[in-house]
């Protein structure tokens, strides 16, 4: 038997698994990367495929759908590429088994479309690493993976950033609110938009942050005068000339403010 | 891919000097322990956070 059939029937089996795959991860900012090879795709869809493989065959040999038994024999024979098989067989079985295969196929898609609903309608994604659909760029920032039950997820999150560019003049600081972010051809980050983006020179960093300079500063004007206004509505950064990023989620707690009689001094209460 | 926005910073962001004091704000607060508010239309919201961070891998 040539070793090229044996890989056929196994590439038919294992079908399902990558058809599940496709369903469940594609879309914009998958997890799926355009550079995983025809193998990796195998592999990562070995268990979706004998999952499905194996409720197919228990669907077929116990409820009689499609009108073919099984011959776990052949099946063995085919892929372990024995040289005794007998054709006749497969010449009877093969209008059953495509039957069945485009019937797997089928559900494997339905499967792979349906679970990506719940996972996306519950955000399992955001609890369980291994059902992620989207690539760590779209849970970093956008703060989806990170979003605690601190936070309300009805008010939401805004996603702020502390980016360190390196350019001939020096190593400059940006800190601003990330508005948008595109990802290149091989789903690595390809640029970030910012908007109320400030910049300063790393130099410029505190050694105390007690530092009278920067006490002063925010009573005045809640401006730290290390940092430099960027003119403009969106700032764009591209990935290749940042050295690192922090990231910081920022939401919002409503506090009741209670003015004392006879006083001046607020107390504030939070409302929950 | 938009980065998520919540109606409060769309609402000081429309605002110049209020959206300078929460940038100030809110920069301050990375360095500081201190708990930082904002006032926006006579209520009063404690700015709070969750951190996470990151390296290029390329370096």
């Amino acid at each position: 038997m040539n070793i090229a059939f044996s890989a056929l029937v196994i590439f038919f089996l294992l079908f399902p698994g990558i058809i599940f795959r496709i369903a469940y991860l594609d879309g914009p900012y998958s997890r799926r990367t355009v550079q995983s090879s025809f193998v990796d795709e195998l592999i990562l869809s070995l268990i979706p495929a004998c999952f499905i493989q194996f409720i197919g065959y228990l669907i077929v040999e116990n409820l009689g759908v499609i009108p073919v038994e099984v011959d776990e024999k052949l099946i063995y024979q085919l892929i372990t590429g024995q040289p005794a098989i007998d054709f006749s067989n497969i010449e009877t079985g093969l209008k059953g088994f495509l039957e069945y295969h485009f019937l797997v196929y089928v559900v494997a898609f339905a499967a792979g479309k349906l679970i990506r609903r719940i996972v996306l309608d519950r955000k399992l994604d955001y609890k369980y690493h291994f059902l992620r659909i989207h690539n760590e760029w779209y849970y970093l920032l956008t703060g989806r993976f990170y979003i605690s039950d601190l936070m309300s997820e009805n008010a939401g999150t805004d996603v702020y950033a502390d980016v360190l560019v390196e350019t001939n003049e020096g190593s400059y600081l940006y800190s601003g609110l990330i508005k948008d972010f595109f990802l290149s051809k091989d789903n690595g980050l390809d640029r970030i938009y910012f908007e109320e983006i400030f910049r300063r020179k790393l130099e410029g960093d505190l050694a105390d942050q007690s530092d009278p300079m920067m006490q002063n500063e925010k009573v005045e004007k809640w401006l730290d005068s290390r940092y430099y206004e960027m003119p403009g509505d969106i700032f764009v950064i591209p990935y290749s000339q940042i050295k690192n990023i922090n990231v910081r989620y920022l939401y919002f707690k409503a506090v009741e403010v209670e003015i004392e009689a006879g006083g001046n001094s607020d107390t504030d209460k939070e409302i929950s | 891919m938009k980065a998520p926005r919540t109606k409060l910073v769309r609402q000081i962001l429309s605002d110049r000097k209020l959206a300078r004091e929460f940038m100030g704000k809110v920069m301050l607060g990375a360095r500081s322990d201190e708990s930082q508010y904002i006032e926006v239309d006579g209520k009063k919201y404690e700015i709070l956070s969750l951190r996470a961070s990151t390296s290029n891998r390329k370096q």
